[in-house]
């Protein structure tokens, strides 16, 4: 018995690899496997295996039956395997372009600059486009006869509107609407009347940062942009304070950055600063005594030019698909 | 401010190179701007270009910044010190000066020099004045250059003999009254009664701090001078200036604050000089009216103060110099420093006023950076974290993001005015050809897509978030509108394609139980069709085709599928709560309908019909397609939809969704007159 199994088991084998079509390995599966087939024709033979062997026997017969089950799967898979890879593939083809969208470069450079910031503790605070001479210029300690008031320099509106010049307005009205202290980042378009070319466009975005506490001081200040420049630009950045003029700020200074221009870091002029001039904190109810604060405005146009070796700043409002998607 | 070198190192002990000045000057805040190498006659000099805030009128001049770069470098400071020599009789007797106007001019004076010879400058002066890129005159007038541009007083020389009376008068000119510039070639100008002048018996012979006259200037005959030293109001020679557009060196200074008290000591310098190059004898006297001379300003700074706002350890002793640099006249009083402002100084009002000259002199870059920052952490903010996502989920969507200008045309902002609102306008020529505040996002979005056409680009999505604009009256109303273009992708698929994407922000802003419920909407004169949107009962904003008129204003064809949306006023409640929901444990039994109805049929009418059966165990009703021709009469269309049903605790049965089958084609077939396809 255990011969005839021995000798079934080896055939068995050899005819399967043998096979190599799916339709001969199913013959080969009914043939041994099937309800009439080879594996179940020698079981009858049991019937004369002397009872003290019978266990032996049994156990070997169905050694044989998983051998052969176990050989027969691999074998179909190894033969699907073969008929499933299809037609040959090549994998030098390039691929189809994804179908996803762009964020604008700016609104990219914006939302960069504000994460920074709050990380930094900074809310964000928005206000009004079309401004009134009180928020874009009283407030901001900017008197009537001010030559920043030409309209030359605005786009006025009728009824005592414009549009504004910068985003220092939202300081206004967060203060006006907050006590403090506040620590708030105001991002948004600015409009003056510029005659379009590489570098001057009529609408341009601001990021003006304010931070009002007790004993806020030039330190506090300097360090802030310091951080940002180093978070933003990366572990080369600096930062270069020259003393400047703004109506809204006092002390006042000009703020460089030490950013990486094509692979070389270098000094770009980024905006302005200052501390809070107390005239602004007396507008807008505040004791001066009591409170001092940090502001400081950036260009975004010029970092994400300066960042992206964006020649023309009038690129940036084509908004030419092939351009905005080199982002 | 255009600078010589040579010319700033006649007041600075040590002198200071051209790097050096630049250097300092950058420091005190006066950036260098450009730099010139000047060849003259016995070597060279080097014309530097500083940039001038507003605010230090006193710094348009080499004797303000030579001030400056030695306040802040320790070097010494040589001012000059004028003490002409007087001869002849009193001035008073020769000329009258009748100031009526001593509001917008403080101080007008005048000198006489008789008997001087006119002729060109000495190389001296010559060389200051060419390195600074001035063509030299005669000696008289190059005096006047040059003590504007070493002291920053604008002064003016006339010719005695041409003036009628001899008489001064500061007054307002006539309406219409006629006044010839200085200079070759110039013609009369009409003036008005907002503009002051200096006047003769008979005529304006001078504009105010602008320009002087042609019919009273020093010609190589003039022998006998008179010397105007003047300061006039800031606001009222800007105005002038403007108005005439006459913009001279002289009109720059007055508009930056000349201070009365500085007046004389520059006359003085004018006529040491023109009697040392030009001859003649100073005529004893100043003829001078005006408004009393403003004592100088007292301001006082408390140290601490001064040290708590710049957060730096700067001793008592330190802002003493730093001061004293600058001229100021200290006085230490305990815990303040009293100040003596000089005339120069118009600009120092205040006590922050001081801080700040402390912190020049100081250096901001000596202010150190810290390697900490304390936080106050902030809490979210939904609108940030809503107006990210829903931006990213565009992207995803494939829509690229466009930033277009806020100031639009008429021709395409038109279109989108509401019926109940006006246009906003700028009141600007520079705007004209688009002076509209855009009523709309979509303008900028459909030039755009224009533009992008011109240039072969597409198919394409675009997006843009911005500030839109409605006049009512002399009221406006600002809301962010999101503005989404969209190229049709093929005749049958309708507006599903930019809806899907609508459905998707709605969903994002409000979780997956929201409802969006788009009506027709035929009153949107700038879609065709059009819808609004609704969601959860508040107004989005529309849904559309861009009408076919509105499209060929913007040469689009086809006309893309469009859609603003007021999303921001959403974004407060975001993120939505979401609450994850178990997945069906049982299969579902799906039935495919086949119907024809009515072309006009909306599927919103059917899709309530069946939910208004409420039957048992129905999971969703989902629109499939429709079809319209071939067997389809016309007028009619093949609408299938698929109905799913499935119990939340068993398998259902084929046998048990054939009755509810049958039921919803009983009530199509009566409410809508619905046939089933075989």
């Amino acid at each position: 018995m255990l011969d005839v199994l021995h000798e079934l088991e080896t055939t068995a084998l050899a005819e399967l690899d043998a096979q190599s079509g799916s339709d001969a390995l199913e013959e080969w599966r009914i043939s041994y496997l099937g309800t009439k087939g080879k594996l179940r024709a020698v079981m009858p033979l049991m019937k004369s295996v002397p009872p003290d062997q019978k266990p032996a026997v049994g156990k070997r017969l169905n050694e044989v039956k998983t051998t052969l089950e176990t050989a027969f799967r691999e074998k179909k898979d190894a033969v699907a395997d073969t008929a499933e890879a299809g037609p040959a593939i090549d994998v030098t083809e390039p691929g189809f372009p994804c179908g996803v969208g762009r964020r604008h470069v700016l609104s990219r450079t914006i939302d960069e600059i504000v994460e920074v910031f709050a990380r930094m503790g900074f809310s964000v605070a928005y206000g009004p486009e079309v401004e009134d001479e009180w928020h874009n210029f009283n407030a901001l300690n900017i008197p009537p006869d001010h030559p920043a008031r030409e309209p030359t320099d605005n786009f006025y509106m009728p009824g005592a509107r414009l549009l504004r010049t910068q985003t220092s307005t939202v300081q206004i009205r967060t203060m006006e609407a907050t006590q403090p202290p506040l620590k708030i980042i105001a991002v948004g378009r600015v409009y003056r009347p510029d005659t379009h070319d590489a570098t001057h466009f009529s609408m341009f975005h601001q990021v003006e940062g304010l931070y009002v506490d007790r004993r806020v001081t030039m330190v506090d200040l300097k360090t802030a942009l310091f951080q940002f420049a180093r978070a933003y630009f990366g572990p080369g950045a600096e930062v270069r304070m020259r003393p400047s003029f703004f109506p809204f700020t006092e002390p006042s200074a000009e703020v460089d950055m030490k950013m990486k221009v094509k692979g070389r870091y270098q000094w770009v002029e980024l905006g302005g600063c200052g501390m809070v001039d107390p005239n602004v904190f007396e507008a807008v109810g505040y004791d001066p005594e009591e409170w001092t604060g940090y502001a400081f405005g950036l260009g975004i146009e010029r970092i994400a030019m300066r960042k992206y070796g964006i020649a023309d700043i009038r690129w940036l409002y084509e908004n030419d698909a092939r351009f905005l998607r080199q982002f | 401010m255009l600078t010589s070198v040579r010319w700033i190192n006649d007041y600075l002990d040590p002198p200071a190179t051209a790097d050096e000045q630049a250097e300092l000057a950058t420091r005190a805040g006066f950036p260098l701007e450009g730099r010139e190498d000047i060849a003259l006659p016995d070597g060279t000099d080097v014309c530097q270009d500083f940039e001038m805030t507003s605010n230090r009128g006193d710094c348009v001049s080499h004797v303000g910044l030579a001030r400056e770069i030695a306040a802040i470098s320790g070097r010494h400071l040589k001012i000059p010190h004028p003490a002409p020599s007087v001869a002849g009789p009193p001035a008073g007797t020769l000329v009258s000066v009748t100031n009526r106007e001593p509001r917008r001019c403080p101080l007008y004076t005048a000198r006489i020099i008789r008997g001087a010879t006119i002729k060109p400058s000495p190389d001296w002066l010559r060389d200051r004045l060419l390195a600074r890129g001035e063509i030299p005159r005669n000696n008289v007038v190059d005096a006047t250059n040059f003590v504007l541009f070493e002291l920053g007083q604008p002064t003016h020389v006339f010719d005695l003999a041409k003036l009628a009376g001899p008489e001064i008068i500061v007054r307002m000119a006539d309406e219409k009254e006629s006044f010839l510039p200085l200079g070759e070639g110039e013609r009369a100008i009409t003036l008005t009664t907002d503009d002051l002048v200096i006047a003769d018996r008979e005529r304006a012979v001078a504009l105010a701090g602008v320009k002087g006259g042609g019919l009273t200037a020093v010609t190589e005959n003039s022998t006998d001078l008179l010397l105007e030293a003047a300061t006039f109001d800031p606001v009222t020679v800007r105005n002038t200036s403007r108005r005439h557009g006459i913009a001279s060196a002289s009109s720059y200074r007055f508009e930056r604050i000349v201070h009365p008290g500085q007046v004389n000591g520059a006359a003085e310098r004018l006529a040491e000089i023109i009697l040392e190059i030009a001859g003649g004898e100073l005529c004893r006297d100043v003829v001078a009216d005006g408004a009393p001379i403003p004592e100088r300003r007292r301001v006082s700074m408390r140290m601490d103060r001064c040290r708590q706002l710049l957060g730096v350890s700067i001793s008592d002793e330190q802002m003493h110099e730093f001061l004293d640099r600058l001229g100021f006249e200290t006085h230490p009083t305990g815990e303040r420093i009293e100040c003596l402002v000089p005339v120069t100084r118009p600009d120092i009002e205040r006590e922050i006023d001081l801080i700040e000259e402390v912190s020049r002199m100081f250096g901001h870059d000596r202010i150190p950076v810290e390697e900490t920052i304390a936080v106050r952490v902030a809490p979210p903010q939904p609108t940030e974290l809503a107006r990210r996502a829903v931006a990213d989920e565009l992207v995803g969507a494939g829509f690229i993001e466009a930033v277009t200008h806020t100031l639009t045309d008429e021709n395409s902002a038109e279109p989108f005015r509401p019926n109940d609102a006006s246009l906003l306008r700028v009141d600007d020529d520079r705007a004209r050809s688009s002076p509209i505040l855009q009523p709309s996002v979509l303008p900028g979005l459909l030039h755009v897509r224009r533009y992008n056409a011109d240039n072969g680009v597409g198919p394409l999505r675009l997006f843009e978030s911005a500030a839109v604009f409605h006049g009512h009256g002399q009221e406006h109303t600002e809301r962010i509108a999101l503005g989404l273009v969209m190229d049709a992708e093929d005749d049958t698929s309708g507006l599903r394609p930019l809806r899907g994407v609508v459905e998707r922000l709605a969903t994002l802003l409000r979780g997956p139980e929201t409802t969006l419920d788009v009506r027709p909407d035929e009153k949107t004169a700038w879609l065709a069709p059009g819808a609004t949107v609704e969601l959860d009962g508040e107004r989005l904003g529309r849904i559309g085709r861009l009408a076919p008129a509105v499209a060929r204003r913007f040469e689009l064809d086809p006309s893309p599928l469009v859609a603003e949306l007021f999303v921001e006023e959403m974004y407060a409640s975001f993120p939505p709560d979401t609450e994850a929901q178990p997945l069906p444990a049982f299969p579902a039994i799906e039935r495919d309908l086949s119907v024809v109805v009515a072309d006009d049929l909306a599927w919103t009418d059917v899709n309530a019909a069946i939910v208004g059966l409420e039957l048992d165990h129905l999971d969703a009703i989902d629109f499939v397609t429709t079809f319209r021709g071939g067997s389809v009469p016309a007028g009619r269309k093949s609408l299938t939809l698929r109905l799913r049903f499935r119990a939340p605790n068993r398998t259902l049965t084929h046998e048990e969704v054939g009755p509810p089958v049958t039921c919803v084609i009983e009530t199509l077939s009566s409410r809508f007159a619905a046939e089933v396809r075989g």
